[in-house]
């Protein structure tokens, strides 16, 4: 697993490209939310344009992080598996990785694909099947994966 | 989220890219939706969605901002 933000970090005797995405908000206890992303694989031009090969949405609600500077003490790592469960349990605190997706980027809402456009997307390769044939079922969730749910 | 591209037979990153056409690959990840706010380097609020790529603050402990793409 790549441990930094460079890409050769994440680049394993050449021959597999790792995604490492861990995000965490203090936010999420308070507000009982999650975060959602898309993320794609890319091949990118000379240039830095891009197009997409293959892309999934997922979900965390991981609140992974220290609230000591706000005054709240729900911090993972001075719960005690009871007390971290008991949260689970109440709907307060979860930490799962969850509705994984792939989707076609076509289909975004109008405004990401501008963001895309915006920042150097030349749109979905157009036969990626015939390209490569991705693993798009090594894409797996942290533990706990009690709410992952299958590729579609 | 752990994901991991690793083309088929043994070919290397560098060869497949050849066959597309591509300098090299990487992620590419955009926030959707986020609770609350967040500050980026430049102390502005960052809204969403967002590309992590480009982003310079910190986010939570995330790991996926490749800068070299």
């Amino acid at each position: 697993m790549g441990s930094d933000f460079y890409i050769e970090d994440n680049i394993f005797d050449g021959k597999a490209l790792n995604f490492d995405g861990t995000p965490n908000s203090y936010f999420i206890p308070l507000f009982g939310a999650s975060m959602k992303f898309m993320t794609s694989l890319v091949g990118v031009y000379d240039d830095n344009s891009w197009k997409t090969l293959r892309t999934f949405t997922w979900e965390s609600d991981s609140s992974e992080v220290d609230l000591t500077g706000l005054g709240l003490s729900t911090v993972r790592n001075r719960l005690s598996e009871n007390d971290r469960q008991f949260l689970i349990n109440e709907g307060l605190y979860c930490d799962a990785i969850f509705n994984i997706n792939v989707i076609d980027p076509n289909c975004l809402p109008l405004d990401i694909i501008a963001l895309m456009n915006a920042n150097g997307w030349k749109g979905q390769h157009e036969d990626v099947s015939t390209l490569l044939s991705l693993p798009t079922n090594n894409i797996s969730p942290n533990p706990p994966r009690s709410r992952y749910s299958a590729l579609s | 989220m752990l994901a991991e591209f690793r083309p088929n037979f043994g070919a290397t990153l560098e060869q497949v890219a050849n066959i597309g056409g591509f300098d090299h690959f990487n992620w590419a990840q955009y926030v959707l939706e986020y609770p609350g706010f967040l500050i980026g380097a430049n102390g502005a609020i960052i809204d969403d969605p967002f590309l992590t790529l480009q982003m310079e603050g910190s986010f939570g402990n995330q790991r996926t901002i490749y800068r070299s793409i």
